[in-house]
């Protein structure tokens, strides 16, 4: 049987959208959520919380989705947890180069609250 | 004695200065017929005379000294008038017209004048191909209709010569067009040699024209800028319009156009090629810009509408009815903001040309249940059921299935939307003339007669208040239009006020 769902890496750099998204994941559905700002510091945070799933933003200063992505990747403990970008560069051909890049889904902003935490478990289950 | 003016007079001048005759310096082909007139009439003097308004003006005088005179004393004055005939004055002293003469009573002693009148295809007479003697003289009719020949031919040198000096004209014309235009212009011949190029070559290259006239674009350009270009210029030379972008090494993007030369026999081709380095960067800058923008804009919409979303859902406890009917009012405000952010993006790339379609054969009845079931949600809203009819089996088509399913969403939301609760739509797939056709048909209001012509202008709604009533963005349709026609389809409707619509795609 396969795990339920439990633990999110989750990085975003907009601390207002970080905040919903973070209470609807942790009120709605009793997610562990521990949320990053940077890409470098869910680099720093990944090892230790060690998630199920990494939600991660594209635009973002410094270090952004793509490049945090490929340096998860290489730690070896992330290798095969799956990553979903939450981006507002959604047309088709943006999407297809995520999935290319390995990205286990894709969720458009601006997202729907209610059903956010449904969309995870829908790639969770997909992924396993 | 003066000669009357000919009837046509005033046309008759005015045929003669669109000639442009008049006053041209002398030419050996005029001089060597008045020769041939000369020799065959056995007289001293042949001339090639003109009539002017006040004078006559000799284009060719062969034994006769001056360049005219006045037309009071010219015998042509006379010949002009019966265009028809060869004027013969056998002996002027005895002729009232020219006994008193001064040419006759005086220098050079006229006596002897035939002339055959120089008559343009209109039937004007503008002079005459005349030969003169000093003494009296007959010309046999042989004499007399070989001169009438040679006045014809006279004609034929004048229009020669006229349709000469006008394509000249035409073509110098065209060289100071084509030498003052920001573009590059030249033509080459069926060898890909340079034989025609404007100034602008001269400018680009930095060299003469004489150093460009004869070269191959492979002499002038780096390899792979003249690979591309001889590979273009060998397309066209098969007959067709190729267009083609290329990068020079000095940072500069040209676009060139290369046009079969219908006018050579030969497979010469035009070449116009454009600067567009400066349009590029625009571009680029463009695209940079709208990416950003659209990402800007939907960054605080995405708290603004997650924050309403958790709020309207009690997700933060539970709220008065008045707070929750003005919240969902400010969630579903921040929806369609977003779909027009989405609306405006789609048209930018289709207008720019910019977006991208993944074509592939797919099953049109899957398209349109998948279309359909995700709908389904939006339609409970309005309380209204789908209904899906298909007469076509399991018909494939050619389009980009993400780019249709946006257009038949568009055409699912708008029917429910419009129609009355507890309503249905029918959606009918059919075949009709060789074409696909998806239609959905609601029973609503239906499309206002004066409304018709503008249904797929972008924010195009029939109601101002439309737009606020029903949600949407008014770029819906106009996309969908843009959307089909990319997808090599067909958009339209059929409406009549009260009984409903029914907007269709056709693809084949």
């Amino acid at each position: 049987m396969t795990k339920a769902l439990d633990r999110i890496l989750y990085v975003e750099d907009d601390l207002d959208i970080q905040t919903i998204a973070v209470m609807v994941l942790e009120s709605i559905s009793d997610f562990t959520v521990e949320a990053c700002s940077s890409g470098s510091e869910a680099l720093a945070k990944a090892t230790g919380f060690n998630p199920d799933l990494v939600l991660l933003d594209v635009m973002m200063p410094g270090m952004d989705g793509p490049e945090t992505f490929m340096e998860l990747k290489k730690l070896p403990e992330l290798k095969n947890t799956p990553v979903v970008f939450m981006t507002a560069k959604v047309q088709p051909q943006e999407v297809d180069g995520y999935l290319q890049l390995g990205a286990a889904g894709v969720i458009a902003k601006p997202f729907d609250p209610m059903t956010l935490s449904d969309q995870l478990r829908e790639i969770w289950r997909k992924v396993n | 004695m003066k000669a009357d003016l000919p009837l046509n007079e005033i046309l008759r001048i005015k045929s003669l200065h669109d000639l442009a005759i008049l006053d041209t310096p002398r030419e050996q082909s005029f001089d060597d017929v008045a020769h041939v007139a000369m020799q065959l009439c056995d007289v001293p003097i042949a001339v090639v005379s003109l009539i002017d308004t006040d004078r006559q003006w000799f284009k060719s005088c062969i034994g006769l000294d001056g360049e005219e005179t006045s037309r009071d004393i010219a015998f042509c004055a006379h010949a002009i008038l019966t265009p028809e005939d060869v004027l013969i004055v056998e002996d002027a002293t005895k002729d009232y017209r020219f006994a008193d003469n001064e040419l006759v009573v005086g220098p050079p002693y006229i006596r002897f004048y035939a002339g055959a009148p120089l008559v343009t295809e209109d039937g004007f007479a503008l002079g005459t191909l005349c030969v003169v003697d000093y003494k009296t003289r007959k010309l046999s009719s042989a004499q007399i209709n070989a001169l009438r020949a040679l006045a014809n031919q006279v004609m034929q040198l004048v229009r020669l010569k006229s349709t000469s000096d006008a394509i000249q004209k035409h073509s110098a014309r065209l060289q100071t067009i084509a030498d003052s235009v920001p573009v590059l212009i030249g033509e080459l011949d069926e060898h890909s040699r340079y034989i025609f190029v404007n100034k602008q070559y001269q400018v680009w290259f930095g060299k003469k024209a004489e150093d460009i006239i004869g070269k191959t674009p492979q002499e002038l350009l780096p390899d792979n800028v003249a690979e591309k270009i001889m590979e273009s210029i060998g397309r066209c030379q098969q007959g067709k319009s190729v267009s083609v972008e290329v990068s020079l090494p000095c940072n500069v993007e040209l676009a060139i156009n290369y046009i079969p030369c219908v006018e050579s026999k030969q497979t010469n081709v035009y070449e116009v090629a454009v600067d567009i380095t400066e349009h590029k960067r625009l571009e680029k800058i463009k695209e940079g810009l709208i990416s950003t923008v659209s990402h800007e804009l939907r960054t605080p919409l995405t708290s603004i509408s997650g924050a309403l979303s958790l709020i309207a859902n009690n997700m933060l406890g539970a709220l008065p009815d008045k707070a929750q009917s003005i919240l969902k009012i400010a969630y579903k405000n921040s929806q369609r903001l977003n779909l027009l952010i989405n609306d405006l993006l789609d048209m930018e790339k289709l207008i720019a040309g910019k977006m991208h379609f993944d074509f592939q054969y797919k099953s049109l009845p899957s398209l349109v249940q998948q279309a359909v079931i995700e709908n389904e949600a939006y339609a409970n809203k309005y309380e209204v059921t789908y209904r899906i009819h298909n007469t076509i089996g399991d018909a494939h088509i050619n389009v980009d299935s993400f780019r249709l399913q946006q257009v038949l969403s568009n055409f699912l939301s708008n029917a429910a939307k419009y129609s009355q609760p507890k309503g249905h739509v029918d959606i009918e797939l059919s075949s009709i003339n060789g074409w696909f056709r998806v239609a959905v048909r609601d029973y609503g209001s239906g499309v206002p007669e004066a409304f018709k012509s503008q249904i797929f202008q972008k924010f195009a709604q029939a109601d101002s208040s439309d737009t606020r009533q029903k949600g949407g963005t008014g770029l819906g349709l106009a996309v969908s239009k843009e959307l089909v026609e990319h997808m090599g389809g067909r958009i339209g409707f059929d409406s009549e006020l009260k009984t409903g619509a029914c907007f269709y795609a056709e693809f084949k």
